[in-house]
């Protein structure tokens, strides 16, 4: 599998030290998890620019035989007051871990972009799936956490909001 | 109550291999890897009248098999730490015992068919227990494949009509499921809905 990202990074002529891994496959590192075989990128934006492709919401798609890589732009997941490339610094120095060369987000990072970008109703399954595959026993930690990121990046508005509908779906399902 | 040998040959034979990839893996002839199989089935058919051990064996005889494979063939690639293997509820904790070092094990409350390749509908419901986007889009990749009325069994011999509900699958076969106070969730992300190879 480390073997594949490597790869995407190499293909596009990326950095290792500026790209994260985010998504279903950074939380199926932490857990085990059955996930799709797309792959989620948050990354620099000079890199960002570099993905010869078209953008859509902040996301540019290239797809491989077995997928899809989606290469994510991080102003998506700040506020206007701060730069995209803060974000992929702050991760990678507080709230990720190295596999392999390759940096990996923390379950809360994962929660957070799902939460914070404009298509995050359609990521709340998602969240659901994670916490059933067993995350449900850390989810006020994994919260808290969210809401500390949100702090840093003035997000905090946007996300409290959020976190509220994802818990209504979670009482819905767990009860 | 069954050997180790026994143990062995029982689960590589369930699980497909021949009597000489048996000999390989066991280190015995393959004429002693049929008479240990035949020898253990009989044994336990005799020893089901003694107790309930035996029968947990043979009803893992009985399973479904998935793979990233049945994934890639629904249209919708997953990657799977382990194949699954789904046993009745009856043979689970034998079937744990048995094959739970290389696969992972679940249980359907009515095991419908069996075999290496089972109905898409019974991947649907398996799926919808782990991964509710995952169920949704290999429903909606396959929907000229799917057989409404034994989907909608599925959901209900596997009481998975919440779940069903949460990914609106009464709305999108005009199902009548019950499942009070359920959200559904919003409309799915349409992003990557087209099966891979084929031009967006």
């Amino acid at each position: 599998m480390i073997n594949i990202l490597h790869e995407i990074i190499r293909d596009n002529r990326l950095s290792e030290d500026k790209v994260v891994l985010v998504g279903g496959l950074a939380i199926s590192l932490y857990i085990d998890l059955a996930v799709s075989k797309d792959v989620d990128f948050a990354l620099m934006l000079e890199d960002y620019d570099k993905i010869q492709r078209v953008d859509e919401w902040g996301i540019k798609t290239v797809r491989y035989e077995w997928g899809y890589v989606d290469f994510i732009n991080p102003d998506y997941f700040v506020s206007k007051q701060h730069k995209g490339n803060e974000f992929i610094t702050y991760v990678k120095r507080h709230r990720s871990f190295k596999k392999d060369g390759i940096y990996v987000a923390n379950p809360e990072v994962v929660f957070y972009t799902r939460l914070v970008v404009p298509t995050w109703e359609s990521h709340i399954s998602k969240s659901i799936r994670d916490l059933d595959a067993g995350l449900i026993r850390k989810k006020d930690e994994i919260f808290f956490r969210v809401k500390a990121i949100a702090d840093v990046f003035d997000t905090r508005d946007v996300i409290d909001h959020r976190i509220g509908v994802l818990d209504q779906y979670i009482t819905s399902y767990f009860k | 109550m069954l050997t180790e040998l026994q143990k062995r040959v029982f689960t590589n034979r369930v699980m497909g291999k021949n009597y000489n990839q048996i000999s390989d893996i066991c280190k015995i002839t393959s004429g002693n890897a049929y008479n240990v199989f035949t020898q253990t089935i009989n044994t336990l058919q005799k020893d089901i009248k003694k107790g309930e051990e035996s029968k947990k064996i043979l009803d893992c005889l009985h399973f479904i098999y998935f793979d990233e494979t049945d994934y890639a063939v629904w249209k919708y690639p997953m990657r799977l730490s382990l194949p699954h293997l789904i046993f009745s509820e009856t043979a689970i904790d034998t079937a744990k015992e048995l094959f739970g070092k290389e696969y992972k094990i679940f249980s359907f409350i009515k095991l419908p068919t069996y075999g290496r390749r089972a109905r898409v509908e019974d991947l649907i419901v398996h799926t919808l227990r782990f991964d509710h986007t995952a169920a949704k889009l290999i429903s909606e990749r396959n929907r000229d494949f799917i057989d409404d009325n034994y989907l909608k069994t599925r959901i209900e011999d596997e009481d998975m009509n919440k779940e069903a509900v949460m990914v609106s699958f009464d709305i999108d076969y005009g199902f009548d499921l019950k499942a009070e106070n359920t959200l559904r969730y919003p409309p799915f992300n349409l992003k990557h809905m087209m099966p891979l190879r084929i031009s967006l």
